[in-house]
């Protein structure tokens, strides 16, 4: 029993996108026996619907699987997936500080490529094993021993041993699992020692509370204990433990080396943040884990009930979402053109599609969500520092000495035949380049300082695209620095609605003054009036468009068997007025706050 | 006697003009044209058991109401495309199996190309007295683009013959806003119509519907749509020029020689009833038979738990459903099934039934009553409906006289003690009005 930790394996796989990640995990869990055939969904692990349908993975799974090896031991492997978007980088890092070791998926007909060194050095960052899996050697283009020699040669690892596999087809997965055993090392924790457990993910669930994901470094952890949460100080007494194979199974205890979840009628996910450590409050370990981070909100944006939505319904599903995100932070905000709402933070613009995307599915909630906006810091002539999320905020102009905004340290991996475009779009957005460096000879890093206002509006999208999807983007924040930012306003029939109200860059002024003038021309229904939609900075008037007045709205023909089609026509008509909002007496369709955000600066050149 | 006017369609084209999105099939057979006929001859047949002649009602169809007919209008499609034997046979059963008014207006709507002088003389024979004839543009290319079959001079022809010989009462069709027509050929067709001394003229307005040859060449850009300002020039170049002449503008689209506006057309427009029979035809009436259809108007109806119709449990309460129809009124139509319709198995299973309730009623008065020039009498309403104006609301819950202040205050309606009307401004946006009453 002493040696019980001689049969797990903690472990991840990271792959780039597309490379098989998913796949794999559903071959490894059903060769477990862990999910019985019948039951697989295409991808269990990815069980949110956004997930599947965007391939991407937002909210981790873990599971343990039970193995016997070749050699007839029964091993005990602790399968932690990992998010796939940068704006979770710091997730996929806690996910990974949980593991010993993590199976690199390469698709053998695409080789390596730039996210799958991202995720190497988030991997290595965390001193895990690498093990190298060569992917889809089924397939016609498959290239496994050029694969093999480019990982050696690009990540440096050994790979001629690894496992060739492929994955969809089911072939040589045990491979997989036996490699798992002899790569990566067995944990090595000390259960006699005092409780020191990380958080590397929750959940909330309806009747437990709170359910902690949680990697126990040390000692042991059972029903009854009292917990401490390290770095909220926290409290809590523990009700139940246990793994999830992948539903949750209860057990006796946690202990040293093992991947489990704890309940503690923990009432929000905020009290168990992801890096912080759990000990015991009666015997406490004496330092928590590095690598703690409290998550803090980059992106901002106004979130509105329409029409025939009630501002609690919105309220009770933020709070019902904020209880499984932590990073998800609003509070109420008035706007004059939108009435009550709120204004929501978000890790990044993703993160903010997806709050969205579920607000629309999973509460079937319509809502007009305003310009993302960054968090700028403005310095007030009277020598007052105030931090702005909200571009209505602003205070006027001759009330400002200086304004600030965040900037960044990105940092971009990508094959070097792309490094010339890139450069550009960086340019464009403002970055400021620093020293590149060569990581192969085929591959590149480049280093920017860019205001995170220009990160966050699709520059992702964009580098994906400019690079077929070869590019990865990382970025932390760096600092505040001051900017020449503008506040630019709206305004329909010469009123002001705050609601598209922006802040933006002086450069860059003119331009998105004129995108969102045009883009509200074409959204605006003509009225019986003329309405000119103009941009403004301050006073000074920068771009204008005119709504025309319709002069005909009649219909010509109207006999017996017109009646009942016509006034259906004219009902239609008047069920898409409903869903206007009204703006004194411009009437402004939904589409049109969803157009103004589809700015995409390199489509518009 | 309550008044009653027949319509009967005539789903035949010589071929589908490009911007016709009507009921008509071109390239039919004789044959099925008999067949079509036989089928229109059973349909009256049955409708006569409940609105015809004393000796043709039959229980448990008939209505308590007697009726006489004193309009029928052929429209279609192109009447002058179906055999007039044919038609002539359909004309005959309307008047024996109905009470006629000895004013009958009989309309048959034509095209120049189609409309022969045998046609016309056949027609002439069995009553139709008044032609409707569906010229457009005296422009060849203006022809062209609407994919008509016939030339600006046949045109002219035709109805120069039409009118020596045959015919006292014609309405001349014209169309303007075709994508690349200008306003001075607008105006040439308007000086050279208004120079055949027509009886009534209908102007209208193109309207692109949707799955047109016309609006598909439209959104690809082939053709080049006028301007809403160039369509309302012509619009009030009509007004202006038909008035001039002599014309009496009594509805958006149509003027007449006074005396000569359609009987049959202002039906649609004041709540009185017709009988629409033939292939996807509209009927609105203030009585109906017991009959499936009443239940499946009734079941159908959504007015909400007052609902006196289907007494809140599904279950249709016949004598209800009656009160409700002869105070608002039904509307329904036949089904849009050439097949079906031939197949001649039950000649009145409606498409679809709509029992009004007052809200509908309401609905009704003013989105077909506004179209008229002279507009609509509040007094009317009052009466049709047995409540005081201020008591009545539109299907939105929204109360009338405010709606009606509304539009008064922004130029778009006019009110004069009990008579409401669009004003000049309110003709081009008539929809801003109608839809508050939808």
């Amino acid at each position: 029993m002493d040696n019980y930790q001689k049969y797990i394996r903690n472990f991840s796989i990271i792959a780039h996108i597309d490379h098989g990640k998913s796949t794999l995990a559903d071959r490894l869990l059903e060769m477990t026996g862990c999910v019985p055939e019948r039951e697989m969904k295409d991808q269990y692990l990815d069980n949110m619907d956004i997930e599947r349908e965007r391939g991407i993975t937002i909210k981790l799974q873990t599971s343990r699987l039970n193995y016997t090896a070749k050699n007839g031991e029964k091993y005990i492997f602790n399968l932690i997936d990992t998010p796939g978007h940068v704006d979770f980088t710091y997730e996929v890092s806690r996910s990974l500080a949980a593991c010993e070791g993590a199976i690199l998926v390469v698709d053998c007909t695409q080789g390596v490529e730039a996210q799958t060194l991202a995720n190497v050095y988030l991997a290595l960052n965390e001193n895990l094993e690498i093990m190298p899996v060569i992917n889809k050697i089924d397939l016609a283009s498959a290239r496994p021993q050029e694969t093999k020699d480019e990982i050696e040669e690009v990540i440096g690892i050994e790979a001629q041993d690894a496992p060739m596999i492929s994955a969809k087809e089911g072939i040589n997965i045990e491979d997989v699992l036996e490699a798992v055993i002899d790569k990566i090392p067995a944990p090595q924790g000390d259960p006699a020692a005092p409780l020191k457990a990380l958080i590397f993910d929750c959940y909330y669930d309806n009747y437990k509370g709170v359910v902690i994901y949680t990697r126990i470094m040390d000692g042991s952890v059972k029903p009854g204990d009292t917990i401490r949460m390290m770095a909220s100080g926290k409290n809590y007494e523990v009700t139940e433990v246990g793994y999830h194979s992948p539903g949750p199974i209860p057990a006796k205890e946690l202990k040293a080396g093992e991947v489990g979840y704890i309940c503690a009628s923990i009432k929000q996910v905020a009290d168990a943040r992801v890096g912080d450590t759990i000990t015991l409050a009666d015997n406490p370990t004496a330092e928590p884990l590095p690598g703690y981070k409290k998550l803090q909100p980059m992106v901002y944006c106004g979130m509105y009930p329409t029409g025939n939505e009630s501002y609690e319904g919105v309220k009770d599903a933020l709070e019902k979402l904020q209880v499984n995100d932590a990073s998800l932070v609003f509070e109420p905000e008035t706007s004059n053109a939108l009435g009550y709402g709120f204004r929501c933070g978000f890790l990044g613009l993703l993160h903010m599609e997806i709050i969205v995307e579920r607000l629309l599915r999973e509460f079937d909630l319509d809502i007009i969500t305003t310009s993302p906006s960054v968090i700028y810091k403005v310095v007030k002539t009277d020598g007052t520092v105030i931090f702005i999320q909200n571009p209505s905020n602003m205070p006027p102009v001759n009330e400002i000495e200086h304004v600030e905004e965040p900037m960044v340290k990105a940092e971009i991996i990508l094959p070097k035949e792309y490094v010339g475009p890139i450069m550009e779009l960086c340019q464009r957005r403002r970055g400021q380049m620093e020293p590149l460096e060569y990581l192969t000879k085929d591959r590149v890093a480049l280093h920017y300082v860019m205001p995170l206002a220009e990160v966050i509006y699709d520059f992702f999208d964009a580098l994906k695209s400019k690079t077929r999807g070869y590019g990865s983007l990382d970025y932390e924040f760096l600092r505040y620095e001051p900017s020449k930012v503008v506040k630019l306003d709206i305004m329909l029939n010469r009123e002001v609605v705050d609601a598209f109200s922006m802040i933006v860059h002086e450069s860059k002024a003119y331009e998105r003054a004129r995108f969102v003038c045009e883009k509200l021309k074409e959204t605006i229904p003509m009225h019986q009036f003329e309405i000119p939609v103009q941009a403004a900075i301050g006073q000074k008037i920068i771009a204008r468009e005119t709504v025309k007045a319709y002069r005909k709205d009649v219909i010509a023909k109207c006999y017996g068997g017109d009646i009942s089609r016509k006034k259906k026509l004219l009902e239609k008509q008047k069920e898409g007025k409903k869903r206007m909002r009204q703006f004194g007496v411009v009437e402004v369709p939904q589409e049109a706050f969803t157009a103004v955000l589809k700015y995409d600066e390199d489509k518009t050149k | 006697m309550r008044k009653l006017g027949i319509y009967i369609h005539i789903p035949y084209c010589e071929r589908k003009c490009s911007y016709c999105d009507f009921l008509s099939f071109p390239g039919t057979t004789r044959e099925s044209r008999e067949q079509y006929r036989d089928a229109v001859v059973n349909e009256l047949k049955w409708w006569a058991k409940c609105y015809g002649k004393e000796k043709y009602r039959e229980e448990p169809y008939t209505v308590p109401e007697e009726y006489e007919v004193d309009t029928i209008f052929v429209g279609g499609g192109t009447p002058s495309v179906f055999e007039s034997w044919f038609l002539w046979r359909l004309v005959l059963t309307v008047k024996d199996l109905f009470n006629c008014a000895d004013a009958l207006e009989i309309t048959a709507e034509a095209n120049p190309n189609s409309l022969t002088v045998d046609k016309m003389s056949v027609w002439g024979v069995f009553g139709v007295n008044r032609l409707s004839f569906g010229v457009q543009s005296f422009d060849d290319g203006v022809l062209e683009t609407l994919g008509r079959l016939h030339s600006a001079a046949e045109a002219e022809e035709k109805f120069r013959t039409a009118r020596k010989y045959f015919f006292k009462n014609i309405n001349v069709d014209l169309m303007f806003g075709i994508p690349g027509q200008t306003l001075d050929q607008w105006k040439d067709t308007l000086e050279k119509a208004i120079a055949l001394d027509p009886d009534h003229v209908s102007f209208y307005s193109l309207q692109l519907e949707e799955g047109t040859p016309i609006c598909g060449k439209v959104k690809a850009g082939a053709l080049v749509p006028v301007s809403d300002e160039t369509d309302r020039a012509m619009y009030r170049l009509a007004v202006k020029m038909l008035k001039e002449a002599g014309y009496h503008h009594y509805e958006i689209s149509n003027a007449a020689k006074p005396g000569f506006e359609s009987k049959h057309n202002l039906k649609y427009w004041s709540m009185d009833e017709y009988l629409g029979v033939g292939l996807g035809a509209a009927s609105y009436m203030k009585a109906a038979p017991y009959h499936p259809f009443v239940a499946k108007g009734a079941e159908r109806c959504d007015c909400g738990p007052d609902c006196v119709s289907c007494a809140g449990d599904g279950t249709v309460r016949d004598e209800v459903a009656r009160a409700r129809i002869a105070r608002y009124g039904v509307r329904f139509s036949n089904t849009t099934d050439y097949e079906f319709y031939l197949s001649g198995e039950d000649p009145v299973v409606p498409d679809s039934v709509h029992v009004n309730n007052l809200a509908d009623y309401v609905s009704d008065f003013f989105f077909t009553g506004l179209r008229k020039i002279a507009g609509v009498r509040l007094d009317d309403l009052e009466s049709a409906v047995g409540k005081p104006l201020a008591e009545l609301k539109t299907p939105d819950g929204e109360p009338v006289e405010t709606v009606l202040a509304r539009h008064v205050s922004d130029g778009l309606l006019e009110r004069d003690g009990d008579v409401v009307r669009l004003t000049e401004k309110g003709l081009d946006l008539a929809n801003t009005v109608l839809r508050d009453f939808v």
